[in-house]
């Protein structure tokens, strides 16, 4: 199990490195760089001196090796939008905003989101099959560009229970953590339900019912072992991009995450801060697959062979 | 999003700069005339080129530095280091010799107009007479900054300098800069260093980065903001009907027009250009989509910009000669008119114009057009390399002055971007910089703008306004033509 | 397969929005049941002085008969024609003429201003912004959200599943770069990639497919897999593989089959995402281009006028929750359908 971990950290590095070429040639490619505006630089001294700046007056090449050389050490580089900060700080400042909204919202839906899966898959075809699976399309159809904004209008402008934006007390914790976890506790209910549902109609669950174990025992213990895996697979990537912070909600809310910083950049062509951000959420999607990987094999003993 | 006055180019950096450092001369919290700032007076030579400021005693630094007329000139002489790469550097180029040095052509600053007598008296020379100069002086890219700190933050012309974060930055005005977080909060403390701090009421001013127009509108109506940056457009009845005075609608230095690529067919005929000018009812634009909010636009130049108001024939709606026109083109009844696309950036407003553009040429005119959105930066590279054929366009005034909005006409002008080319015109553009006298200017810009109107390679809309939320509390925020609010006149106060 | 015949409705008017392309061009109204129609001989001034009176806004006038005209403002071209119009109460309806000086009807008429309620039947669910039929944008947003539903969706399922399915079965090395290769591609920048698809490519709906259809077969993947790896320890499988049956054969006729339970949910849960996702496409520059629409890009406007006009967001709405439901009484069928082991018992 060790060997396995210290692998895949070991094989993290050239999909790391291909990840950060790919972006690297990606936002070259792009129409419109950093310093393209609306009233645009009319000399072309100016411009050229700009681009020196920044080490973009090399050719290609060169800037791809300085790139290369400089991510080796860690740095980042500079931001091009945000004057005098370095793209490793603006993480640094953002990421934990985000990760804590993240993990109230995975909280939110994993709590919400395997209840609602596991008694609608007991009570199959009933009124508790039907109600939060209905509930749970509603939160799939409703996005959150829509809930977030109508929890706003209902709970802080309405009510006046909340603030209406802003991340400053607990209290701002709570409409985003809702938002963005109800729209994930929908798909985990979906998915719970199905793999329940599979699972449960299975060989094995029913050879543990004949050999007499306990309802509880036979859904805890041999039902939720199979039952699960297809959330956990959803979970993954899911739980990296809900640390890494979502554009909409934190737009809504007024949450200066890391979410806002990946989409600005990418508009605003800060090509550091674009790698940066990208590195980041890889090394966070490596990470978050590697622990399915493992919770997969935990849940599913006999892959321990392989 | 920065704080250097000298790289920063957007609006929004304006209103915080603005609170952190102080010019030459400040504006008047009304109508934005020059009223003396960190020079306590000034006074020009007879043929208006030389100008000499006279600093007061009291002006100081927030790290306690007496600011020096060295202090302008070296600011000025960063400005212009061509190793900056400053975009708005093209600001100081009324200066005599400020463009050659700019550019890298002079290597002596000595021979720049800009010349510290002593500590107290700074003399700037110009090239030509330039009537709206102490106008430009109220443009952050004319601010000084407090060289010292720039060195030791980076050195003069490194733009990622860190000079201006929280605790290094170092300014003259009103306020002092206290806390930076990135999408989240700057917040300004009163200076105790001003040397009009008795004046300043505000002990803080809390500025909020919010990106969408929505969120903000309910960030105000909760009570978190006391002004808003601007109100969504749906939102504007409710608050006419609910709450009428927290709506403010104030004149606003700019133009929405369209680019019509003249060198492409079928648009290099004039008479084209004219009839799809012909054909856009503004009236009802005005009223369906903006709700009274803006004024149609039958000229480029804002009435009032700096004294000067377009007195030609204004652009009316008039589908019949549209279509005569249309059809005078060879394109009767828009048969045979070739699909052309309106490419504009991706935002609703700017769909829904494009929207009801194409429904207005495609009813008086017969003729399809497609619309074509791109992300803000394809958008701008699209526009700027004429890969277009109509193209959405808005113009803010860098100054108060008509200069701004028709010298880009000029045939190399740097936004021309239509491929509108006439010696005349670019002739009466430069005699207007040379005229003797102030009417003799305006009467050139006059000609100028009726010949742009002719030609017509542009096709103005609306009239910009600074439409804004403000809570009745707040007190002395005047409605000014460059939407600009001197913080130091501002106070809250219960509403009434 | 009861599933089918929920969605029939949404087939069935389907064919019926090609017939109405006309609706497309109406132009602004700003209301929805409020418009109100001047009946009685009056100038256009005096009508519009007569609704603020009535706390009414002065475009609604104008924008009723513009509704009946389906062209722009009224110009002389206008001036001849006539329009229906009934009183709030029900009555009527009238013929009203409109001519240089305003509203002039037909038939019985009073000389005095009255107001009345304009029966428009051609916008049951009100209409936008720019005064267009609402009914008819979601007709024809549905051909593009439904298309970019199923085709992208399809997509990211072949790719999804078969790339899933071949990395769990054969698993080892392959597997594992197989999956590395999953982890490149969540981690590309999505926004960067689209515009550069914008600017590379010409516009058009194949290459939004082309967008989703790279991004969304990611998870899918790594759910078949999952359940690959474990399906792969059962005795059946073990039994065929001892049998020497194909391996492709194997992965076709006993992997994926005995996976489909978590494909279905997961497919359906893909469609909303993947039409919502085509608004944001939309918004780049990718895909439909305005005035055509999409549910996605109705219900991402119909967000911003939440308070004011909540019919714009209500209806799109509506109308893409009822389709997936639809469609997931379809995924349950196909599943209990096509389910080996059910169909075992």
């Amino acid at each position: 199990m060790w060997k396995l971990i210290a692998f895949r950290l070991l094989k993290a590095i050239p999909v790391l490195l291909i990840v950060a070429t790919l972006t690297f040639f990606m936002l070259r490619l792009t129409k419109g760089g950093p310093f393209d505006q609306e009233k645009p630089i009319q000399d072309e001294a100016i411009r050229k001196q700009l681009l020196a700046h920044y080490g973009m007056d090399k050719p290609l090449g060169s800037q791809y090796l300085d790139f290369i050389t400089n991510l080796a050490q860690g740095d980042l580089g500079p931001s091009f939008k945000h004057q005098g900060r370095q793209v490793n700080e603006v993480i640094a400042e953002a990421f934990p905003r985000s990760a804590e909204l993240g993990l109230w919202s995975l909280a939110v839906a994993m709590a919400l989101g395997l209840a609602a899966g596991l008694i609608a898959s007991l009570k199959k075809n009933s009124f508790l099959d039907y109600c939060p699976m209905a509930l749970a399309m509603i939160g799939i159809c409703v996005p959150t560009f829509v809930m977030g904004p109508l929890l706003i209008l209902s709970f802080s402008l309405e009510l006046e229970w909340f603030n209406a934006s802003g991340w400053n007390s607990f209290k701002d914790r709570i409409l985003p953590a809702l938002t963005l976890g109800g729209a994930y506790a929908a798909y985990i209910a979906r998915l719970t339900r199905g793999g329940m549902l599979e699972v449960l109609s299975q060989d094995y669950i029913r050879t543990a019912h004949a050999k007499g174990a306990s309802p509880a025992r036979v859904i805890l213990h041999h039902g939720l072992r199979g039952g699960l895996l297809p959330v956990v697979a959803f979970l993954g990537p899911a739980a990296a991009g809900l640390l890494a912070g979502s554009f909409v909600v934190e737009t809504i809310f007024q949450i200066p995450g890391l979410g806002r910083h990946f989409v600005e950049a990418a508009f605003n062509r800060d090509y550091t801060m674009v790698t940066g951000t990208v590195l980041f959420f890889a090394t966070l999607i490596i990470l978050f697959n590697l622990i399915v990987d493992v919770v997969q094999i935990w849940l599913n003993p006999r892959l321990r062979s392989t | 999003m920065g704080l250097d006055p000298q790289i920063v180019t957007g609006v929004p950096e304006h209103h915080i700069i603005s609170a952190l450092i102080e010019g030459l001369v400040t504006e008047n919290k009304k109508n934005l005339n020059p009223e003396p700032g960190t020079a306590e007076r000034w006074e020009t030579s007879e043929d208006g080129l030389v100008w000499k400021f006279h600093l007061r005693e009291d002006a100081k630094w927030s790290n306690g530095d007496r600011v020096t007329a060295t202090d302008f000139v070296q600011s000025y002489q960063r400005m212009l280091t061509p190793s900056l790469g400053s975009q708005y550097a093209y600001m100081l180029h009324v200066v005599k010799n400020a463009e050659a040095y700019n550019s890298g052509k002079l290597k002596d600053f000595s021979q720049v107009g800009f010349k510290a007598i002593n500590d107290k008296q700074l003399n700037i020379t110009l090239k030509a007479p330039t009537p709206y100069f102490l106008s430009l002086l109220n443009h952050y890219s004319w601010f000084p900054v407090h060289i010292p700190s720039i060195k030791k933050h980076g050195g003069i012309d490194k733009p990622d300098n860190r000079w201006t974060l929280p605790g290094n930055f170092v300014g003259n005005g009103p306020f002092i800069l206290d806390k930076w977080e990135i999408n989240k909060v700057i917040v300004v403390k009163k200076s105790p260093t001003y040397w009009d701090r008795k004046t300043v009421k505000l002990e803080e001013i809390h500025f909020h980065p919010i990106s969408d127009v929505e969120v903000e509108e309910r960030a105000f109506r909760s009570g978190q903001i006391h002004v808003s940056n601007t109100i969504p457009l749906n939102k504007i009845e409710v608050y006419r009907k609910k709450d009428a005075e927290k709506l403010r609608i104030d004149t606003y230095l700019g133009t929405y027009f369209y680019r019509l690529n003249t060198k492409r067919k079928p648009l290099d005929d004039k008479r084209v250009r004219m009839a799809l000018a012909l054909a856009v009812d503004r009236e009802s634009i005005v009223r369906n989509i903006h709700y009274r909010t803006v004024k149609e636009a039958g000229n480029i130049t804002p009435p009032g910009t700096g004294g000067y108001t377009y007195q030609g024939l204004p652009l009316k709606y008039d589908p019949d000669k549209a279509r005569q026109l249309l059809s005078e083109a060879g394109f009767p009844g828009g048969q045979g008119f070739p699909k052309l696309s309106v490419l504009y950036n991706s935002s609703e407003q700017h769909r829904r114009m494009a929207e009801v553009i194409q429904q207005m040429w495609k009813k008086n005119l017969g003729i399809e057009i497609e619309l074509a959105n791109e992300e803000w930066k394809v958008y701008l590279k699209t526009s700027q390399e004429m890969d277009y054929d109509i193209s959405r366009a808005g113009w803010i005034g860098d100054y108060p002055d008509a200069n701004t909005f028709l010298d880009m006409w000029l045939t190399d002008g740097g936004n021309n971007y239509t491929g509108f080319s006439s010696v005349e015109y670019d002739k009466l553009i430069s005699d207007a910089a040379n005229a003797p006298s102030v009417e003799a200017r305006l009467t050139l810009f006059q000609k100028a703008e009726e010949l742009l109107m002719n030609e017509m390679p542009i096709l103005p809309i609306y009239f910009y306004t600074a439409r804004y939320l403000i809570d009745p509390q707040v007190r002395e925020w005047h409605p000014t033509i460059l939407n600009h609010h001197p913080y130091k006149h501002v106070y809250l106060a219960p509403a009434k | 397969m009861g599933g089918l015949s929920i969605i029939a409705p949404w087939i069935a008017p389907y064919g019926y929005e090609t017939q109405n392309l006309e609706l497309k061009a109406v132009p602004p109204q700003l209301s929805w049941n409020t418009m109100q129609a001047v009946y009685g001989r009056c100038t256009l001034e005096q009508a519009r002085t007569n609704a603020e009176q009535l706390g009414g806004a002065l475009g609604k006038i104008e924008n009723a008969q513009v509704a009946a005209l389906l062209h722009g403002t009224i110009d002389e071209r206008d001036y001849g024609e006539t329009m229906w119009v009934s009183d709030w109460q029900g009555a009527g309806p009238k013929r009203i003429e409109i001519s240089s000086d305003g509203f002039t009807p037909l038939d019985d008429a009073g000389d005095e201003a009255t107001f009345l309620y304009l029966h428009s039947r051609a916008h049951w669910l009100g209409t936008d912004e720019l005064g267009r039929d609402l009914f008819t944008r979601l007709l024809y947003g549905g051909r593009v959200s439904l298309m970019v539903g199923l085709c992208a969706t399809s997509v990211s399922l072949t790719i999804g599943v078969l790339f899933g399915a071949v990395a769990g079965y054969f698993g080892g090395r392959t597997d594992d770069l197989m999956m590395r290769f999953v982890d490149v591609l969540y981690a590309l920048p999505f926004t960067i990639f689209v515009i550069l698809l914008t600017v590379i490519f010409e516009r058009n709906i194949w290459n939004l497919f082309l967008a989703i259809g790279a991004v969304e077969w990611l998870t899918m993947s790594r759910i078949v897999r999952g359940q690959v790896l474990t399906l792969r320890q059962q005795e059946f499988i073990e039994a065929a593989i001892a049998l020497g049956i194909p391996r492709w054969r194997i992965i076709w006729r006993h992997i994926i089959p005995n996976c489909l339970g978590p494909v279905i949910v997961y497919t359906t849960l893909t469609i909303p995402v993947v039409m919502l996702l085509e608004a944001f496409l939309s918004f780049l520059g990718l895909g439909v281009q305005p005035p055509m629409s999409s549910w996605g890009l109705l219900i991402r406007d119909g967000s911003k006028v939440l308070e004011e006009f909540p019919w714009l967001m209500i209806f799109p709405g509506s109308v893409l929750a009822a389709t997936l439901f639809s469609l997931n009484f379809l995924g349950d069928g196909l599943r209990d359908a096509l389910d080996v082991r059910i169909s075992k018992d």
